[in-house]
């Protein structure tokens, strides 16, 4: 934890600087202008073979994911949070798709747009969901000086766009509390208010990097892979993340009898 | 792990929140949602859709062998016979039987009789049976699969006996069934009358048997006790023989005897002491008679004294002239001379014949000395004799008792043989008419109720009680399966999984989602598992009709020519010979 404090003093400091380093913008408006950021069409057949089909309103299950929109959307609003962290338990959980489906399933709200940051450094997949593979990734602008706006690419949702990492890296952590991330994290924040930022994280048993960045950001939503995620792993998760704010899980890839009886709760 | 995370400290709040929002209070939310969630039926509807695989294998296992065994295990027809257990025809009050035991025991030992080897292997020849098994290493499983199929059950009734005093009902045997279970109908009636046939001449040879043996027993006891008899009645007689005056009819007769001996012996002892009497009187009255009358002498009518008189005379005059004069005397001379003279005479002539008495009067008292003396010594010899009987007498007294004895305890035996000998006769003569009364059959009989029939639908297998019982196999072992996956899966499952860790349900369930190449590979998949089913089955049905049995020939009777298979075989067989 001690890279923690260090970086949460990192960014103490660089946020008093920040108004300095970085030049504001105009404050951010619902109509986004995607003229910085590269568009990119994926055909709806890549989407549906990858699994995307929040953007489909005739596919049945999107509504599964609009329920689960519309809580984290509340949530979100009711403490003003706007840096959200996907993470599960271990790999294979499909976090990724979570964290993709969502994010365009929100920015679907006409009010809300979305931000997607794959800052899973060891294993980044959000673009090859897109069947995209760009040049440079978030790995690229943590180590050297690439402007975000290069980066980002919007795959013709609208609202939507996402922050690829393209060169996984072992020195996930280390990278991750650097003062880059805590400028890029603030940066996000301050320029677009109205905007929804969801960080692709790894898996919380596999590195530390959850729980090095979580400081960084508002919440976590943990997705729980139904008849897989083992008992005592959620418990490990659960001690894990004790110290964070808990959005709530989602319980993924559930079985049949799951989905159709259990539409209980709140 | 059911401790609560520290960081649902978190989640509390953000269920506060929420509940602010929507109105309901966090009370009412702990109520509604408890920490740990009891399993409901959704629950285990869940489990079972999530785990329906795992009854693939039971299925696969149990199921479908059940099924093919109980579609293919061949028939077995049963045909059963009833026989009736007929009572006696004579009331046993006037003939009582002596066939024992209850009507199962003795169908029992009837049937086991029966069911010996060599018999049953007379049974299987006589009908062929079991054509293929049969060989003489498998002979005994052959037999032994032949006992198994008969069977022997008693029919129990309730019956009211009115002759005994309760009128409780009692259950008794009153008739039996024999059945024989063969996979050929027609055969399994044949041998089953054969069966019925072979019980009834059983029972008949095993009950007159029985009543002979019981006779030829009797008969054997008589002979033993007659002997017993007749020995006793020798040994009886030379006692009585041996002890005939001592016998106890003879004791009064004996002391009648002994009292008159007795009586008799007073009078002789009174005889005895009349007669010495009169010998002494006698004696005396003779001392004082002369034997010699008085002769003429010249010295004066001195009469003439016998030498002995003449001698005390002397001898007297002699003690007289002692005391007068000297022996020098010539007197005393003389008389001493005198004297020895006629002492000598006396010595030399006892008998004094030179002198014999003359006197009547003294020899009829000599004569009557004599004669008294000669009773006298009769009449003693006469005591002496009945003393000795007296004696005799007493003796035989004495050992009366103990002879007394000894004969009762011989004429007790001989009266105990005597008593055997005519139970013995009596127990005879009635067991000769139990065993008349079975040999012209009036005693308890089987006779035959209910002849075997052809059976027209088989008592085995019972295909859906075969089919039901791999179904509940597979039923009960898929459920345990399921159980002990379910409760050796560690993983999270449902809500209520992740709930029971969280202590706060999932915000959404997400389903798997499929993409269209998933679809299509999974019809693809479907497609190929039933065309492999059915070339499986083909094939295995192929192989079966080739290699095992044709098809049309699983089930007997399944086409018609069938029927005649045996007999066909039979023709074939000779026509190729």
């Amino acid at each position: 934890m001690d890279r923690i404090s260090k970086a949460l003093e990192l960014a103490k400091q660089n946020r008093s600087q920040a108004q300095q380093h970085y030049p504001r913008t105009e404050p951010e408006t619902t109509k986004i202008d995607y003229a910085q950021v590269r568009t990119i069409q994926v055909s709806i057949e890549t989407l549906r073979e990858n699994r995307i089909i929040s953007g489909f309103p005739d596919e049945p299950l999107v509504d599964t994911y609009r329920v689960l929109r519309t809580r984290v959307i509340r949530r979100l609003q009711q403490n003003n949070w706007k840096m959200l962290g996907i993470t599960s338990a271990r790999a294979g959980d499909g976090k990724t798709l979570t964290a993709i489906n969502l994010g365009i399933s929100i920015a679907m709200e006409p009010n809300y747009s979305v931000l997607l940051v794959d800052a899973d450094l060891r294993r980044p997949s959000v673009h090859s969901f897109f069947g995209i593979k760009p040049e440079h990734g978030l790995s690229d602008l943590l180590t050297s000086d690439i402007a975000i706006e290069e980066l980002l690419i919007h795959p013709g949702m609208e609202r939507f766009t996402f922050l690829p990492c393209i060169r996984p890296t072992n020195a996930s952590s280390e990278l991750l509390v650097t003062s880059k991330m805590v400028e890029l994290i603030q940066e996000l924040r301050s320029r677009y208010p109205a905007r929804v930022v969801i960080f692709n994280l790894p898996p919380v048993l596999v590195s530390d990097d959850v729980v090095a960045l979580s400081p960084l950001l508002d919440a976590l939503l943990l997705v729980v892979q139904d008849g897989k995620t083992r008992s005592d792993e959620l418990v490990r998760v659960a001690e894990l993340l004790e110290d964070t704010t808990l959005l709530g899980t989602v319980l993924n890839k559930a079985s049949e009898v799951e989905h159709r009886y259990r539409y209980d709760g709140y | 792990m059911l401790h609560s995370p520290p960081f649902l400290n978190n989640l509390k709040i953000l269920d506060y929140h929420a509940s602010r929002i929507t109105g309901e209070t966090l009370l009412n939310k702990m109520l509604i949602r408890p920490t740990v969630l009891a399993m409901n039926l959704q629950d285990y509807v869940a489990i079972l859709q999530r785990r329906k695989t795992l009854l693939l294998l039971p299925f696969v296992v149990i199921f479908l062998p059940a099924l093919i065994v109980a579609f293919i295990l061949p028939p077995v027809y049963q045909s059963k016979a009833t026989i009736l257990v007929e009572g006696q025809g004579i009331p046993q009050e006037f003939v009582e039987t002596t066939v024992t035991g209850f009507v199962q025991e003795r169908v029992q030992a009837i049937a086991h009789r029966l069911l010996t080897e060599s018999k049953l292997r007379q049974v299987v020849e006589k009908f062929d049976l079991y054509p293929d098994q049969r060989s003489p290493e498998t002979m005994p499983d052959i037999l032994a699969r032949m006992r198994n199929a008969i069977k022997i059950e008693m029919v129990d009734v309730e019956i009211n006996n009115p002759s005994k005093r309760d009128y409780r009902s009692t259950v008794a045997s009153v008739s039996f069934t024999v059945s024989f279970d063969y996979k050929d109908p027609l055969l399994a009636q044949k041998v089953t009358n054969e069966l019925v046939d072979l019980f009834l001449e059983e029972n008949q040879k095993v009950r007159t048997q029985k009543t002979e043996e019981v006779t030829e027993f009797l008969k054997q006891e008589a002979g033993k006790y007659q002997q017993q008899i007749s020995e006793i009645e020798k040994r009886l007689a030379a006692f009585k023989q041996a002890n005939i005056e001592l016998l106890p009819e003879r004791s009064d007769l004996n002391l009648n005897f002994a009292n008159q001996i007795s009586t008799q012996l007073d009078q002789a002892d009174q005889r005895i002491r009349s007669l010495e009497g009169q010998v002494a009187s006698l004696q005396s009255q003779l001392s004082m008679t002369e034997p010699n009358l008085p002769t003429q002498s010249s010295l004066g009518t001195k009469p003439l004294l016998s030498p002995a008189q003449q001698l005390k005379s002397l001898q007297a005059e002699y003690i007289q002239a002692r005391e007068k004069y000297s022996p020098e005397h010539p007197d005393i001379k003389r008389l001493k001379s005198q004297i020895a003279a006629l002492e000598q005479t006396l010595r030399t002539n006892p008998d004094n014949s030179a002198f014999a008495p003359d006197n009547p009067a003294f020899i009829s008292l000599r004569a009557q000395l004599e004669s008294t003396k000669a009773e006298l010594v009769s009449a003693r010899q006469e005591k002496s004799l009945l003393r000795q009987k007296l004696d005799e007498y007493q003796e035989r007294l004495l050992k009366a008792p103990a002879v007394e004895r000894d004969y009762l305890i011989l004429t007790r035996d001989y009266e105990i043989a005597r008593k055997n000998y005519e139970d013995i006769q009596d127990k005879l003569q009635k067991a000769g008419l139990a065993q008349q009364l079975e040999e012209e059959s009036m005693g308890e009989k089987f006779t035959l109720m209910d002849p075997a029939t052809t059976p027209s639908s088989p008592i085995k297998p019972n295909r859906p009680a075969i089919a039901f019982l791999g179904f509940i196999l597979t039923f009960g072992s898929g459920l345990g399966l399921i159980f002990l996956t379910e409760h050796f899966d560690q993983t999270v499952r449902g809500f209520r999984g992740v709930t029971a860790i969280l202590h706060a349900p999932p915000l959404a369930a997400i389903p798997l989602i499929e993409t269209p190449s998933d679809i299509a590979r999974k019809r693809r998949f479907r497609q190929l598992t039933v065309m492999l089913t059915l070339l499986t089955t083909v094939i295995a049905l192929i192989l079966a009709h080739s290699f095992w049995k044709p098809i049309d020939q699983w089930w007997p009777g399944m086409t018609p020519e069938n029927d005649n298979s045996a007999s066909t075989k039979g023709i074939a067989a000779i026509e190729n010979s």
